[in-house]
């Protein structure tokens, strides 16, 4: 009984949502970047998976339904730059140099790095959307037909480790500016990034919710244009 | 109802989305924000119709992806031996990206407040 339970759709999602619930409760109450109700929730399913007679693959198959929201996710990308248009029109210099800068540079550097380490071309597939918040991520991996979970991972740790490194930037490099503080967070550690420097503004704020969307977009173009890899 | 209403648009945005993407061969769903946001710009969509929705699936978007993650399982021989030129490489490009954004724009926005500072004496 408990082995066909465990291995049931509505299960799978149960788990999920139980996960995703405890983490996100945790991280919330703790506010460390560290700790990620997307790593931790999945830490947790992993251990689960582990002792218990539920597969990877059966859990992935009957997970589908939660991935079909993906899609309708991005479309709602649409709305922080829309409610942001005013920002966008008087500075759109600056977020157009930002953009193209912070694309050549996160693409460039992804390659030069992983030629210097000799990782593979299907792990550098993987992870060159790694600086993209994860709806735009899965999509691009997708679309290069790269290892789609290689891809989730490296936007996470993308993410944990750019909200940790950007005070230490900032600091060391003596970065005043709002829009530059958040459109370099927004575009590098995307959502996860965007929320530890929440409170440093509102300028900061609205930069890297316009760095998401624009990075996002002109990396998707970018890598379709150039045909990088 | 309105909730019916925000996934439709939404959804609507998605298949438009998935038509131009069937002709220019570019990932869907983004253009299905470009889409979105040519609608809330044209006023076609309000924002305060799927604001609510679009929030929601916002905030909750971490349960979409837990199964990407997990599925890291099945890719343990792929990654066996490399794991940590794995992170380095995504963490080091990660703060090298990251360094020449703020700088390149912390650069620009003080020019940029030195000459609006000079055109307002």
């Amino acid at each position: 009984m408990i082995n066909y339970l465990i291995n049931t759709q509505i299960f799978s999602i149960f788990i999920t949502m139980v996960a995703i619930y405890l983490f996100t409760k945790l991280s919330s109450k703790l506010k460390m970047p560290l700790l990620n109700p997307l790593a931790l929730g999945s830490l947790f399913l992993v251990l689960f998976i582990s002792f218990t007679p539920l597969s990877v693959e059966t859990y992935f198959n009957n997970t589908l339904i939660l991935r079909f929201f993906i899609g309708l996710l991005t479309v709602s990308f649409a709305l922080p730059l829309y409610k942001n248009i005013k920002i966008i029109i008087k500075k759109w210099y600056l977020f157009l140099i930002g953009t193209l800068v912070s694309v050549l540079a996160s693409v460039g550097f992804t390659i030069l790095f992983s030629r210097m380490f000799g990782l593979d071309e299907l792990i550098l597939k993987s992870i060159l959307a790694k600086t993209l918040t994860t709806p735009f991520a899965v999509d691009i991996s997708n679309y290069l037909n790269a290892l789609v979970s290689l891809t989730v991972v490296s936007v996470v740790v993308s993410g944990i480790s750019g909200a940790i490194f950007a005070p230490v930037i900032f600091k060391l490099f003596n970065i005043k500016s709002a829009i530059a503080q958040g459109f370099s967070v927004g575009s590098v550690s995307h959502v996860l990034g965007s929320i530890t420097i929440a409170d440093r503004g509102e300028l900061q704020l609205a930069s890297a919710s316009i760095a998401i969307t624009l990075v996002g977009v002109f990396t998707a173009f970018f890598i379709k244009m150039v045909n990088v890899v | 109802m309105p909730i019916i209403r925000d996934l439709l648009l939404i959804i609507l945005c998605v298949l438009c989305g998935e038509v131009l993407g069937f002709y220019l061969k570019f990932p869907p769903s983004i253009l299905a924000l470009i889409v979105a946001f040519i609608f809330l710009l044209s006023n076609i969509l309000k924002a305060e119709k799927f604001e609510n929705t679009a929030n929601m699936l916002l905030k909750v978007s971490n349960i979409f992806f837990i199964s990407y993650f997990v599925n890291i399982l099945s890719l343990k021989d792929i990654l066996q031996g490399i794991w940590l030129k794995f992170f380095a490489v995504i963490i080091l490009s990660g703060v090298c990206s990251m360094i020449i954004t703020a700088v390149i724009l912390n650069l620009l926005d003080k020019q940029d407040d030195k000459e609006t500072g000079l055109n307002n004496d």
